[in-house]
């Protein structure tokens, strides 16, 4: 089993991080370069969207990335003391409305639903832990 | 090359039975133990084949599965609203060449302001895309299959395979997925995308598909209809279940129902009046259609038949080389034997020095050799032993010959005897059985009117009783001499016969005096077969009475009787010994003397020597070819008066 | 990410290349929507270079196939990276745009 923590701050520039860790996890995991390049992209859109609409002051905050690999599934756990927030449950969208006024974001959850095998989230301690899994194909 | 068949060709076939015998087991346990491994080899094949088609097939239809619910996503997230829906729908028409249109409805008043239907429908039109918004009451939708069931079920759902008429008769199906929408914060059902995939690249990667020489594979929808097959006339034609009743194959009607269930299998697949097949079918993933892959038995096995021809070929090609071995071998181990058999048969010829094949190996024909050399050596000295004895033999023989004609030559012989004695007429004949007789016979005149005759059997008849037989004749004529009455003449005989008689031998004796005036025969018998008269008066034989006395050269003073009967001219009497009475034939039938009378009554009016040659016939007719055992004596006189 | 364009016949390449990441998506939309307006009707995202694309950039490509479909225009994808190619497939994206293998091909289709 490998394991790897990564505590970021809640700034969009924290992107290079996931993409530094992942390549290293990549090489020293042994994870195929597919698998490195959607997982960060599934990463990316799940810490934009907390990047984005977590917080409601402008605070300097903590967002952890578990990472771990057993028996060919990687398993990623993401935290943050946000306000509460279920990604996998989206708010209606009015698709009579002209484009440009809807929200943007329902794409990076689709996604991220598409690349990883199983979404969950889960609200405990005052914070909000989305879990990723995807079963690695070797 | 067998040119004895006893041994080159006895060996060969035995041995060619028993490793034919081998050859045929374990050709038979090959030949099982390879089909299984054929036939294993075959539903790899089979399986991989069908494998590989399924995963060329899911690669095209994978796709068309994300496709709604990316509809749906690129619907909630705006990039597409509802008014430009065509746009993605031609998009995707236009991208995916066996698309051949693709359609999105929406549930009953999903969008208030466009009333009831609302339906979104891109398909090709010539070589561009056309789009359109239908739906209402001339289309009801909400009614038709592509869209109740998936609704119902809510699950996706593959059309059964059609030819769409507007499409030109291309053979298509739809596919119908559900999509949701969330709505105050619900997942609701909100409407059906589908596609309608043109099936012709499915019937070119099925027909690709090869397997052995003829095998091919075809696909079967849901109800069991071919969607693929090379011959293109099943294609949407009768289901499998239809032609199972139709060609009476209820294992059509199995495997059709294996599809439904899902349960794929490798099997044998018979259809009456056809060469036996072999299926393997699988459902593909994305829908309930179910690839089948078949091939005929005959090519399955048609290596394994290859190799087993080959086999057979080796194998009777060893066995004929091994028969050919073998007859050399043998030929060469056995040459010796012919040259034996000629050896024997030369050394058969007399030619005991023949010589022998060389044999220089020591084993059994070194034993036959030095058998045969023995046997030479055996031979030849029996030969000289042999030819010795013989010689010895016919010397004793020639020797017994001349006693015999010496012997015979005692009794008179000359015939009629006494030319000057009107009064009898005579004859006598001996047929000896052996070189050397005991029989004897004997006749003189006494003085002038006196005629004597005797008649006698020695016991046995060996060279003792020939000099028995010789010794009593002499007697007899020097006794007659002085003695004139029959008792006296056998009483000295017998005196002098018993005199020193330690081989105990002794003589059946019959004498008789007859007087040549009178016609009174006086006459003695001493254990002798009793003489008879053919009265000429009446034409009957009258028998003599049994002898009374015993015979001579057993008891020195036995005192001899006599008795007289009297001779008419005319009469005859006819006198004999065993070898007459008891001549023997192959059935060990005695001549018998019954019969004797009746001949002596038959030939009565003839003349004594006719009478011997007729009853000497006689006795030859009875006898036939079989070895006289005694010695046949015979007398006839006839008294003339 | 930079990104040069090209025009060969009628056709108007744009060779994306680096990472196309929410940090970058604005600029290029802003890029992409000035071609619009200079009235291509034929467009290629050549990605042979693109290395990384976040969903700010498939929304880019979508917006490109929307608009160009509404101009009756035509916009084909081509080169992709296998792993890219891999966020389009498991996205069925693949089904609604033109992909093409390379840019011959990209440029023979009609």
């Amino acid at each position: 089993m490998q394991k790897h923590t990564l505590r970021l701050e809640n700034k969009i520039s924290e992107l290079d991080k996931i993409r530094d860790a992942l390549e290293e996890m990549a090489a020293t995991w042994g994870l195929p370069p597919q698998v490195s390049m959607s997982v960060n992209l599934a990463l990316e859109e799940a810490f934009t969207n907390i990047v984005n609409y977590a917080y409601d002051d402008d605070e300097r905050h903590e967002i952890i990335l578990h990472f771990k690999l057993q028996d060919n599934e990687l398993h990623i756990a993401i935290r943050d003391d946000g306000r509460p927030y279920d990604p996998t449950v989206q708010d209606e969208p009015d698709i009579a409305l002209p484009a440009t006024e809807r929200p943007i974001g329902g794409l990076g959850i689709f996604l991220i639903k598409k690349i990883m095998d199983e979404v969950k989230y889960e609200r405990a301690d005052n914070m909000n832990q989305l879990i990723l899994k995807k079963h690695i194909v070797q | 090359m067998i040119r004895r068949r006893s041994l080159a060709f006895r060996i060969i076939t035995r041995v060619l039975a028993i490793t034919t015998l081998l050859f045929v087991v374990t050709l038979l346990g090959y030949y099982h133990y390879t089909s299984r491994i054929v036939r294993e080899s075959a539903r790899a094949n089979a399986i991989e084949l069908a494998t590989n088609l399924s995963g060329r097939i899911e690669q095209v239809l994978q796709p068309m599965e994300k496709l709604p619910e990316m509809l749906a996503t690129t619907l909630e997230m705006g990039i597409f609203d509802m008014d430009s829906l065509h746009h993605i729908l031609e998009a995707v028409v236009s991208n995916n060449p066996t698309v051949y249109g693709s359609a999105i409805a929406f549930e009953p008043d999903h969008f208030p302001q466009h009333g009831t239907h609302y339906m979104v429908y891109a398909h090709r039109e010539g070589e561009g895309v056309r789009s359109m918004i239908i739906g209402g009451e001339d289309y009801n939708y909400f009614y038709m299959d592509w869209y109740q069931i998936p609704a119902i079920l809510q699950k996706t759902y593959w059309s059964e395979p059609y030819f769409d008429e507007g499409a030109g008769n291309i053979l298509m199906a739809t596919y119908s997925v559900p999509f949701f929408t969330l709505r105050d914060g619900e997942r609701r059902f909100s409407g059906i995308a589908t596609v309608d995939l043109e099936l012709e690249w499915l019937t070119e990667i099925v027909d690709e598909a090869r397997i052995f020489d003829s095998g091919y594979a075809f696909l079967l929808s849901r109800n069991g209809v071919a969607v693929t097959h090379p011959d293109r006339t099943m294609i949407m034609n009768k289901s499998i279940f239809s032609n199972a009743e139709e060609w009476n194959a209820p294992v059509m009607r199995e495997v059709g129902r294996d599809q439904i269930a899902g349960i794929s299998s490798f099997r044998e697949y018979n259809i009456p009046g056809r060469p036996k097949l072999w299926i393997y079918y699988r459902n593909l993933d994305s829908n309930q259609w179910a690839i089948n892959v078949v091939f005929p038995d005959r090519e399955m096995y048609a290596s394994l038949r290859q190799i087993n021809t080959l086999l057979i070929v080796f194998i009777f090609a060893g066995l004929l080389l091994l028969s050919i071995i073998v007859a050399g071998v043998v030929d060469r181990l056995a040459a010796p034997l012919t040259q034996f058999a000629g050896s024997a048969r030369s050394i058969a010829e007399g030619k005991f020095d023949t010589k022998l094949p060389a044999i220089r190996t020591r084993d059994e024909m070194k034993e036959l050799h030095d058998a045969f050399t023995h046997m030479q050596e055996e031979l030849a000295q029996y030969v000289v032993n042999l030819k010795e004895a013989t010689a010895a033999k016919e010397k004793i023989e020639s020797e017994l010959r001349i006693a015999r004609e010496i012997q015979l030559a005692m009794l008179p012989h000359t015939f009629p005897p006494f030319p000057d004695l009107p009064q009898v007429d005579l004859y006598a004949m001996l047929k000896s059985a052996k070189e050397v007789g005991g029989d004897l016979y004997d006749f003189f005149v006494m003085d002038k009117d006196k005629f004597c005759f005797a008649i006698g059997e020695v016991s046995g008849k060996v060279v003792p009783a020939s000099l028995f037989m010789a010794m009593t004749r002499t007697l007899l004529r020097t006794i007659a001499d002085k003695e004139k009455s029959p008792a006296r003449i056998m009483e000295t005989l017998n005196r002098s016969l018993a005199f020193n008689n330690e081989s105990n031998m002794f003589v059946t004796f019959f004498l008789g005096i007859l007087d040549l005036r009178t016609g009174k025969l006086t006459y003695a018998n001493a254990g002798h077969n009793p003489p008879l008269i053919i009265r000429k008066q009446n034409g009957q034989a009258e028998v003599f009475e049994p002898a009374k006395s015993i015979p001579l050269g057993l008891f020195e003073d036995f005192v001899y009787g006599e008795a007289t009967r009297e001779m008419q001219p005319g009469d005859k009497l006819f006198a004999y010994t065993d070898g007459v009475s008891e001549a023997e034939n192959a059935a060990e039938e005695l001549f018998g003397e019954d019969r004797m009378e009746e001949i002596l009554l038959l030939c009565r009016e003839e003349r004594p020597r006719a009478v011997i040659e007729r009853m000497e016939r006689a006795i030859d007719e009875h006898v036939k070819e079989y070895p006289q055992s005694d010695d046949i004596t015979m007398l006839t006189i006839a008294f003339n008066g | 990410m930079k990104h040069t364009t090209e025009t060969r016949d009628d056709h108007m390449i744009v060779f994306l290349d680096g990472r196309l990441d929410t940090t970058q998506a604005d600029a290029f939309e802003k890029a992409m929507t000035g071609l619009l307006d200079e009235g291509h009707t034929k467009i290629i995202f050549d990605c042979e270079k693109l290395n990384y694309i976040s969903s700010s950039g498939l929304r880019i490509f979508l917006i490109m196939q929307k608009k160009m479909m509404g101009v009756a225009g035509k916009f084909t994808v081509c080169s992709l990276q296998p792993a890219i190619k891999e966020i389009f497939d498991m996205s069925g994206f693949t089904m609604i745009f033109n992909i093409q293998p390379d840019l011959e091909a990209a440029l023979k289709e009609e």
